[in-house]
């Protein structure tokens, strides 16, 4: 073999490795992008969770609490702007995210004051559907804590693989764009230790 | 190598900071049992015979349910412990995650069942919220945890209906009676086999003590039904239900 075609099957090979890379790479950051695409969802859905639960629990404190005219309202306009935000694409944009955001927690916050409201009301505490519904309430609001919290820590990775060069060579040629983040719940950032 | 300098830069760096934060709750590893009481408040009986129950639990109805009871969860939300250790020990099958978790700690009276995804619509969060008020309250009262562990496991059973009374499917009845032939094959196998395997590599090593555990997880994994020792790698999203008692 001549010294020429040495060179020629050497360079064809370091071409064939890089597409190789490139190929795997690609197909890396397609899978952590669609890792990221289902744990919106889950989001999606925790918060459709909470949507749809409200009109009940409002019907159902309603029967018991009807002085709570102004408590009950603002839920439920908290619950119409909240519906009104369109969730789509809002996992690229920090600015539509931050909407969402805002929207949903002034939810939680006229919730929880309603929760605090029925206290007084001992009939409606002791009433079996109320504390399925209040159960349900509290379930899903932890439901979005979790999924919320397992978005930022997938959108995390994947922003970090395609920001990592040499990956960032593929993302930036692909148009791989980077996540937005839920900023933190007070409260939420504690995650337990785990012991080794 | 460079990985492992600048880890042991990194640890002697923040072992004061990292000692600080100790006494906080950890999350403890993977257990090999069902029922894990940290606290000490079961008698060894009452383990024994909760862990049967739990392991059959698992064998009639393929669900597995664990247990955790913490002296203390060191004041934090029990929602948060239960979900980080659900996911932690891996409850439930790792495609169906169907697992079921009860944690208690005694300290804060906090408890938290935490439902796999897989199983949100068999045990919904109202559902699990009236076997915690209704169920396991009035025992978590007067500190019966060992009754509170077991009524909780009869509930899981009635909603599975899977009460092991009257006829119990065939593959249970043996464990307790006589082992079929083809189960002793198996045994054999599982155990005889990694355990030479070591005594080779033991005496090519000259040291047989570390080879030791991996003849035992052989055993585990052969003798042993689906989901022995650990959870299968199942995963929770914060469905269940807690309260304090």
């Amino acid at each position: 073999m001549s010294r020429a075609t040495a060179i020629l099957v050497g360079l064809v090979g370091a071409a064939m490795l890089a597409v190789l890379w490139f190929i795997s790479t690609n197909n890396s950051l397609i899978r952590k992008d669609e890792a990221v695409k289902s744990a919106w969802a889950q989001v999606e859905n925790v918060y459709q969770r909470r949507l749809d639960l409200i009109p009940n629990l409002v019907s159902t404190v309603k029967g018991y609490a009807a002085h709570e005219k102004s408590t009950l309202n603002e839920v439920v306009e908290a619950r119409n702007q909240a519906t009104k935000i369109d969730l789509k694409g809002a996992a690229e944009d920090p600015e539509k995210l931050r909407q969402l955001q805002k929207s949903q927690d002034a939810l939680s916050g006229a919730l929880s004051k309603l929760m605090v409201v029925v206290e007084r009301y001992p009939d409606l505490k002791a009433n079996e559907n109320f504390r399925d519904l209040q159960a349900q309430l509290e379930g899903t609001e932890n439901r979005i804590s979790v999924e919320r919290r397992r978005f930022n820590e997938i959108a995390q990775d994947y922003n970090a693989s395609i920001r990592t060069f040499p990956a960032s060579f593929v993302a930036n040629s692909r148009g791989f764009a980077p996540k937005a983040y839920f900023e933190a719940q007070a409260g939420a950032a504690t995650a337990p230790k785990v012991q080794f | 190598m460079l990985r492992a300098i600048a880890l042991g830069c990194a640890l002697s760096f923040a072992a004061p900071a990292a000692r600080a934060q100790e006494d906080a709750f950890q999350l403890p590893p993977k257990p090999a049992a069902r029922v894990n009481d940290y606290a000490h408040v079961l008698s060894n009986r009452a383990l024994a015979g909760l862990e049967d129950r739990y392991a059959k639990f698992a064998a009639t109805t393929g669900h597995q349910a664990f247990v955790a009871i913490f002296p203390d969860i060191g004041g934090q939300p029990v929602e948060n412990v239960a979900t980080a250790l659900f996911k932690l020990w891996g409850v439930g099958d790792a495609k169906k995650h169907d697992g079921i978790l009860l944690v208690l700690g005694l300290k804060e009276r906090a408890v938290r069942i935490e439902v796999g995804y897989g199983l949100e619509d068999r045990i919904p969060d109202a559902r699990a919220s009236r076997i915690i008020r209704e169920e396991l309250f009035p025992h978590l009262k007067d500190a019966r945890y060992a009754v509170a562990v077991f009524v909780f496991v009869r509930r899981l059973e009635d909603i599975f209906s899977a009460r092991p009374q009257g006829a119990l499917p065939r593959y249970q009845v043996t464990s307790s009676g006589k082992l079929p032939p083809w189960a002793i094959l198996l045994f054999v196998f599982a155990v005889l086999v990694p355990i030479l395997r070591n005594l080779s590599r033991a005496r090519t090593l000259g040291s047989g003590g570390v080879t030791t555990r991996s003849g035992f997880s052989g055993i585990w994994f052969g003798g042993g039904g689906r989901g022995f020792g650990g959870g299968g790698g199942g995963l929770s999203g914060g469905g269940g239900a807690s309260g304090r008692w």
